[in-house]
């Protein structure tokens, strides 16, 4: 059994590796990692602390439980916990009927800890960092693809879904979504390719 | 972008495409999930409670799966790791509908999905194996002495049937050996009326025959008799009709009387019903000039020389060609 110290630094690859033989200290770690971060998926979906932790419990409890289900080739360790995360979410949210918000401004989110989800100063630098890119991209979008993609984000709901909330022609909210989409990641791309040149 | 955020229709194809193996395809499908899923973290983090991981964690730890598995790692942690090995090399697969959060935001509100504890589940195994192992050996056992009562049934049956098949086979020797002894009687008795026949055939057909027709002498004709002498042979055959029954304590005997008035005992009869005769009397080979023939009622027994009064009495005759 690797020693905590040592298990900290370890990627998020190995964690899950070490998850899926049932190493508890592993799932720790992993939880240390980005507890936080899918707390505030869940809040966001939710609003509501106590079925938000709630749901974040089961998160991890069938990341234990199946951790084998993960497939690398799929996807980073992180996207797999906030695909995982957000689904449980908006199952809890439909189940419990809550009613969301549909903004992604960040002022609106809960802020009462803003405490960071890295087990180290280095980790917790490059998360707000990352942070800090992706709500700029996401301000570069427009009300509606910001609204639409929100929609199908937060509350699950799919294009057909969104034009009947909206009231807008389902084409209309394929094109939002879909240019919103391609704006994000341009944006986060020449974001990445800044930062590069930077170091 | 979550793919199932698309209608059916729509994704039918796109999977099936995926599926087969493109790259491109499956490339900027992965980089579109990837930039979708960056959304959440553009949301400030939110410290959980100490209590949600207190929470968590003694969960984990109470499940039996995480000691026993951690003594054990590298079997659990391979195919996480193979997997991770061959990333580069395997298609984007697209997630399970199970992950997708649109696929369950379409999908009717239900109920929280049951997740079945680990430690439950290790709890579990060695009992399921051990009623596993009891069932095999049940039903070995079962087929075995079920073979073995069906063995034994089959050879006592078997038995039984051979017991049968040897009574039956012996039934049917006895029957053969009784019928080839009646057989073999008649065919003996045939045989030798055959050649009964066959030598009175030879008797009659030889030039040495002689014949004496016996009649009474003072009585009534009724009662007759007639003799075939073969010279050659030494032999005479005797045979009556008519004839009385004798008196109490007597008998018949037949005398053949030489020209010399020599008697020669031929034999003594008694008289079936109907008073028919027939015998057959050996004669001494020196005699040859025999040339009557009588029948007396002697003492019972017979005597050396005749006594009593002569009942048939007839000259023999010898036949100029035969019968």
């Amino acid at each position: 059994m690797q020693s905590e110290t040592s298990i900290a630094g370890t990627d998020d690859l190995t964690l899950m590796q070490q998850v899926a033989a049932h190493d508890a200290m592993a799932l720790e770690t992993l939880y240390d990692r980005y507890s936080s971060t899918l707390l505030a998926l869940c809040m966001r979906v939710l609003h509501r602390r106590d079925q938000a932790e709630d749901v974040l419990i089961n998160v991890f409890w069938e990341v234990w439980n199946r951790a084998e289900r993960y497939n690398p080739a799929r996807g980073a360790p992180l996207t797999y916990l906030m695909t995982l995360t957000r689904c449980r979410a908006i199952d809890r949210h439909r189940r419990i009927g809550a009613t969301p918000t549909t903004s992604l401004d960040a002022q609106e989110y809960p802020t009462e800890s803003v405490q960071t989800e890295a087990d180290n100063p280095l980790n917790q630098a490059a998360c707000a960092e990352q942070r800090v890119r992706i709500q700029a991209a996401i301000s570069h979008l427009s009300a509606p693809q910001r609204m639409t993609i929100e929609l199908s984000f937060f509350e699950g709901l799919s294009h057909v879904e969104i034009a009947e909330k909206t009231k807008l022609p389902l084409g209309t909210v394929k094109s939002h979504i879909r240019l919103g989409l391609i704006q994000l990641r341009d944006s986060l791309r020449n974001e990445d390719e800044a930062a590069k040149d930077l170091s | 972008m979550a793919v199932s955020d698309i209608t059916d229709a729509e994704q039918s194809p796109l999977r099936a495409h995926v599926a087969s193996g493109c790259p491109r395809c499956a490339g900027r499908l992965a980089e579109a999930q990837s930039v979708y899923e960056q959304i959440g973290l553009s949301l400030p983090p939110i410290t959980p409670q100490d209590s949600v991981k207190s929470r968590l964690m003694d969960k984990v730890r109470a499940t039996p799966a995480n000691a026993a598995a951690a003594a054990a790692p590298s079997a659990v942690v391979a195919p996480v790791a193979a997997a991770s090995s061959t990333a580069a090399a395997t298609p984007y697969k697209l997630p399970p509908a199970g992950v997708d959060g649109a696929a369950r935001a379409r999908a009717p509100a239900a109920a929280p999905r049951a997740t079945a504890p680990v430690g439950r589940m290790w709890f579990y195994v060695p009992m399921i194996s051990s009623a596993a192992l009891l069932l095999i050996s049940a039903m070995l056992f079962y087929g075995y002495f079920n073979a073995y009562g069906n063995y034994r049934r089959a050879r006592k049956n078997q038995r039984q049937h051979n017991r049968q098949l040897a009574m039956q086979a012996a039934a049917w020797q006895k029957k053969y050996q009784a019928a080839k002894a009646g057989w073999q009687s008649k065919f003996a008795a045939e045989n030798a009326s055959l050649k009964r026949v066959q030598s009175q055939m030879r008797l009659l057909t030889t030039p040495h025959l002689k014949l004496a027709a016996l009649h009474v002498p003072k009585g009534p004709a009724a009662m007759h008799a007639t003799m075939l002498y073969n010279s050659a042979q030494h032999v005479c055959f005797f045979s009556a009709k008519g004839m009385k029954a004798p008196p109490a304590g007597k008998i018949y005997e037949v005398w053949l009387i030489t020209k010399k008035q020599v008697k020669i005992r031929a034999g003594i009869f008694g008289v079936g019903p109907g008073g028919t005769v027939n015998m057959m009397a050996h004669v001494p080979a020196n005699i040859h000039d025999i040339s009557l023939t009588a029948v007396t009622i002697e003492p019972a027994g017979g005597v050396a020389q005749p006594t009593g009064a002569i009942q048939l009495l007839g000259k023999v005759l010898k036949m100029p060609n035969g019968v």
